[in-house]
């Protein structure tokens, strides 16, 4: 084996070996989105901006450090902030890994549609799903609440559920992560090569314990990357905590950033939330630290090796009904609860919870509205053809990163790993304004007010999450399966392209799919950069949802993405089972 | 012979439309004549884009028809786009050079950023209206108030009869308001204008005292209001029409109306250096003209005048403004700040 590495670095040698120049471009590529918005973050924290974007010349200063720092809320809201994203994230990890395992690895029946069904939410954003749940759920007329009262004769007009609080919070954050998580670890999970627990279970030991002694710790790359990915992620996350626990008084870290870029007049203190930021942006260093340190010996975690890969199918037996319960379970909690109240307050002429009165209500004025709004058809094409777009190159990109990540042997070849996951940490209305200040002040390439330059903007975001993912994937993946394409002859990049992308297949595609359905939902980045010629439906109507009586025009709207992210998924799993037929 | 009639028909013919078209001149109403006077160089420019963070500019679709029938030739569009987004976007725009709107309606204050960067564009009020006297132009660039907001309560019609409804501000402090009232944890502009009726001493107090009504939290209008719509809230406080939004689509709310009201009025901002700098004055000239203030002042935006339908559903339901709406942008930075202690004040998002 030693020999053969040696030989391939021998065949490859000088400054334009295949894989240096595959390392030059994506670290360029990568550098060249990521690193501005970065710089802009780390420049705005340095600087005084209560009247002045952060872009405008000013002094340097260390004031918001001093009152994000001086302040005792700010460590008390981290804590908070901590509890709520740990809760969500182990919560979220622990369903996905059940439901994962089930329709990846048993012969659950109807396991591809319960796949497609269990992503459904994916494309609700998560104000609107907390809004759901505060209409099935709230103390005092909530669906659910309503219901119990009269089924258990409990009386006193309140409860017995409390969407408003922590443990609502954290029951809504859970459900919300779960599909994307599910899409990290999915492919992981299918690649895995039984032959490990075939093994284990030869040497007498139970099926169950093998599950846990072996699988797990093999999965441990997707595991851990989709699990530091999520609790950066849910550090950030404001919009389920604002609905949810504002109520219940509690406040975590990310309300700070809110309110910093949320005004009454004025400006937005970018200066102030991004001080704000390096508090996160810290905190997913020393998480991408860790999570490196702990995959040092990259070799224990690659199970696709080139010796009979044989997927097998574990039968559920007995415990088929057990399964199927619980799939049944978290559906109707996940999905069928929250699609239903969308679908319900879409078909409304204004929100109103679910009744036999309100039945007479039902209208598609919502969708007739939204078809009717100025510059729509545009923007379902400007959407369509951007999703498309910035799902395909993220996933190349992305790949490519974790592929130069994993198996570079070159100083400098994690870096764009590392600058992708840090970004996470850049709140999103800062990363806008970097990209807007970037297109208009440095018109390298014309773009503001094209397609394109959101097609930028997502790509930049959304790496983090793909290179997360393809990181976990590319690892379990033997390196001795590229070096056998490549003594027989073949250059390290068609060997990539051939042999090592193919295998990458499921975790590539799952990526794909939540890259192309988050830039459908996208609106932080795309208010900040659309304009008459670049308008995209969630802008559009996202805008419409802070003011008065735009709920039924954002419930429509998640309708149509919900109903756009079955279609891709049921699809892509089309696609991808004709390939991969197990 | 023939060439003679055709001669008189052509004198005839030509006489009678130069008189019809002087009488219809003469007959024309002095604004609009100001609006004739700027139509040619907007359509000139062909089109105008506006940034507006609430509602429709022109008075809705119907407002918007009567725009294009008065000024056919001009295309007329708008980016719906929040107060935290668009100022800086427009600050980058204008300094990069590459502005991709002409105008951008909102509060004053929030229009300040620009102003002190020098942004906008300075108007001439005399161009603008034949009754420059008449409406309100602020700031030293004459930007014109073209919209009032009213910022005040609502009520679940369904479940709150017209006798229970609370009076006066103070009547919301009665116990059978506890839990069932959806405020802006932010602190809803509401009450913002009532330290300077009652004083800071007994505004506070009051304020203080709203909070142990253990009100519904909310931290954005729509929120409030999908309160107020489901029941969950019987009361709401927060900025917002009913007219078009609520009332057209047969809501169950409707304004409750504590007096004095509070009124915010919103301006209309030529930015400089816009790609049609004609056709945003003369957007600015119509939001002015009768047929303007009539066109949005249904909708519940305007601008509050008499006569409109909007100002009279108000009148009818007894309502009186504070400072009869007109408040000066001093008045309006000190209500900002109100607003921002109350959210300190209350603690719930801070």
């Amino acid at each position: 084996m030693e020999a053969r590495i040696i030989l391939s670095r021998v065949k490859l040698p000088g400054i334009f070996s295949a894989d240096k120049l595959i390392f030059l471009f994506t670290t360029s590529v990568v550098v060249y989105l990521v690193l501005p918005p970065i710089a802009l973050l780390i420049l705005s924290s340095f600087k005084s901006t209560a009247d002045r974007l952060p872009v405008e010349p000013g002094p340097l200063t260390l004031s918001n450090y001093v009152q994000v720092l001086s302040t005792g809320d700010t460590y008390l809201l981290f804590q908070n902030s901590l509890i709520y994203a740990f809760s969500c994230v182990v919560g979220a990890l622990a369903i996905a890994i059940l439901m994962v395992w089930l329709t990846e690895r048993t012969d659950l029946p109807g396991k591809n549609l319960v796949f497609t069904l269990l992503l459904m939410p994916i494309a609700m954003p998560g104000m609107v799903k907390a809004i759901g749940w505060t209409f099935l759920a709230n103390p005092t007329n909530g669906l659910i609440n309503v219901v119990s009262r009269e089924l258990f004769g409990i009386s006193g007009g309140r409860g017995p559920f409390n969407i408003y609080s922590l443990s609502g919070m954290i029951f809504v954050g859970t459900l919300s992560m779960m599909p994307s998580l599910l899409l990290m670890i999915a492919g992981a999970f299918r690649n895995f090569d039984p032959a490990f627990e075939e093994a284990s279970e030869a040497s007498g030991v139970s099926r169950s314990k093998s599950q846990l002694l072996i699988t797990m710790p093999l999965l441990r790359p997707a595991l851990l990357g989709a699990f530091i990915y999520y609790l950066a992620s849910a550090l950030d996350d404001f919009q389920i905590p604002a609905i949810l626990g504002l109520n219940a008084g509690i406040r975590v870290f990310s309300t700070k950033i809110f309110l910093a870029t949320h005004p009454d007049d004025g400006l937005p203190d970018y200066g102030l939330a991004s001080g704000y930021g390096m508090i996160l942006f810290v905190t997913a260093m020393i998480l991408i630290v860790l999570y490196r340190r702990m995959m040092r010996k990259k070799q224990k975690y690659a199970v696709v090796t080139g010796k009979g890969y044989r997927p097998r199918l574990i039968p559920l037996g007995r415990w088929k009904h057990v399964a199927l319960g619980s799939v049944a379970l978290y559906l109707t909690l996940a999905v069928v609860l929250p699609v239903f109240i969308l679908f319900w307050i879409s078909l409304q002429p204004y929100v109103s919870i679910p009744s036999v009165e309100a039945m007479g209500r039902v209208t598609l004025s919502n969708y007739s509205e939204m078809l009717a709004m100025s510059h729509f058809k545009e923007a379902v094409i400007n959407t369509i053809v951007i999703s498309l777009i910035v799902a395909t190159a993220t996933m190349f990109l992305s790949t490519l990163t974790a592929w130069m990540a994993v198996r570079g042997r070159f100083p400098g070849h994690s870096l764009p790993d590392l600058l992708t996951f840090i970004n996470t940490a850049v709140p999103s209305v800062v990363f806008a304004l970097a990209i807007a200040f970037i297109y208009l002040s440095f018109p390298i390439l014309p773009i503001y007010g094209t397609i394109w330059i959101l097609v930028i903007a997502y790509t930049t975001r959304y790496m983090s999450y793909s290179t997360r993912l393809m990181g976990g994937a590319v690892i379990q993946i033997h390196q001795e399966l590229e070096e056998a394409s490549q003594t027989s002859g073949v250059s390290r990049w068609t060997t990539f392209l051939r042999v090592t992308l193919p295998l990458l297949l499921p975790s590539f595609f799952n990526g794909w799919l939540w890259v192309a359905v988050h830039a459908l939902r996208e609106t932080t980045i795309a208010v900040m950069l659309f304009t008459q010629t670049n308008a995209v439906v969630a802008a559009l109507i996202w805008e419409e949802f802070q003011f008065s009586g735009g709920t039924g025009l954002v419930a429509a709207m998640s309708v149509c993405f919900t109903v756009a992210s079955f279609i891709l998924t049921f699809l892509g799993r089309r696609a991808l089972l004709r390939q991969q037929p197990y | 012979m023939k060439k003679q009639s055709f001669f008189l028909a052509f004198v005839i013919g030509a006489v009678t439309t130069l008189t019809l078209g002087g009488m219809a001149q003469a007959q024309k109403q002095p604004w609009e004549k100001v609006l004739d006077r700027l139509y040619p160089a907007a359509k000139a420019e062909g089109q105008v884009t506006l940034y507006m963070s609430s509602e429709f500019p022109l008075g809705s679709k119907e407002g918007e028809a009567k725009f294009k029938k008065r000024f056919p030739g001009i295309e007329f569009s708008f980016i719906k786009l929040s107060r935290s987004k668009a100022p800086a976007r427009i600050i980058l725009e204008t300094r990069a050079g590459r502005n991709t709107v002409d105008g951008y309606w909102d509060y004053p204050e929030t229009a300040k950023a620009m102003i002190d960067r020098g942004l906008i564009s300075k108007l001439n009020p005399a161009e603008l209206t034949d009754q420059p006297e008449k409406w309100n132009f602020m700031f030293d660039h004459n930007l014109p108030v073209v919209g009032q907001f009213i910022n005040t309560f609502y009520y679940n019609t369904k479940l709150v009869s017209k006798s229970e409804l609370p009076k006066r501000y103070e009547d919301l402090l009665d116990p059978k308001w506890k839990g069932k009232l959806a405020m802006d944890a932010r602190g809803p502009r509401g009450f913002t204008h009532l330290p300077l009726i009652w004083g800071e001493e007994k505004f506070w107090r009051y304020i203080k005292a709203l909070k142990e009504q253990n009100p519904i939290w909310t931290r954005r209008c729509t929120t409030t209001m999908d309160k107020v719509l489901t029941g969950e809230a019987l009361i709401g406080c927060t900025t917002s029409s009913l007219e078009k939004r609520h009332k057209a689509k047969g809501q169950p709310v409707e304004y409750l109306l504590l007096n004095p009201v509070s009124v915010k009025p919103t301006i209309l901002l030529p930015i400089k250096g816009s790609p049609h700098p004609n056709a945003i004055k003369l957007v600015i000239a119509w939001l002015l003209s009768p047929e303007g203030v009539e066109a949005v002042g249904k909708t519940g935006y305007g601008l509050l005048q008499p006569g409109t339908g909007f100002y009279e559903t108000l009148k009818a339901l007894g309502a009186e403004f504070f400072l009869g709406g007109k408040l000066t942008i001093d008045q309006m930075i000190a209500m900002g700040k109100t607003r921002k202690k109350i959210g300190k004040t209350w603690g719930i998002i801070k």
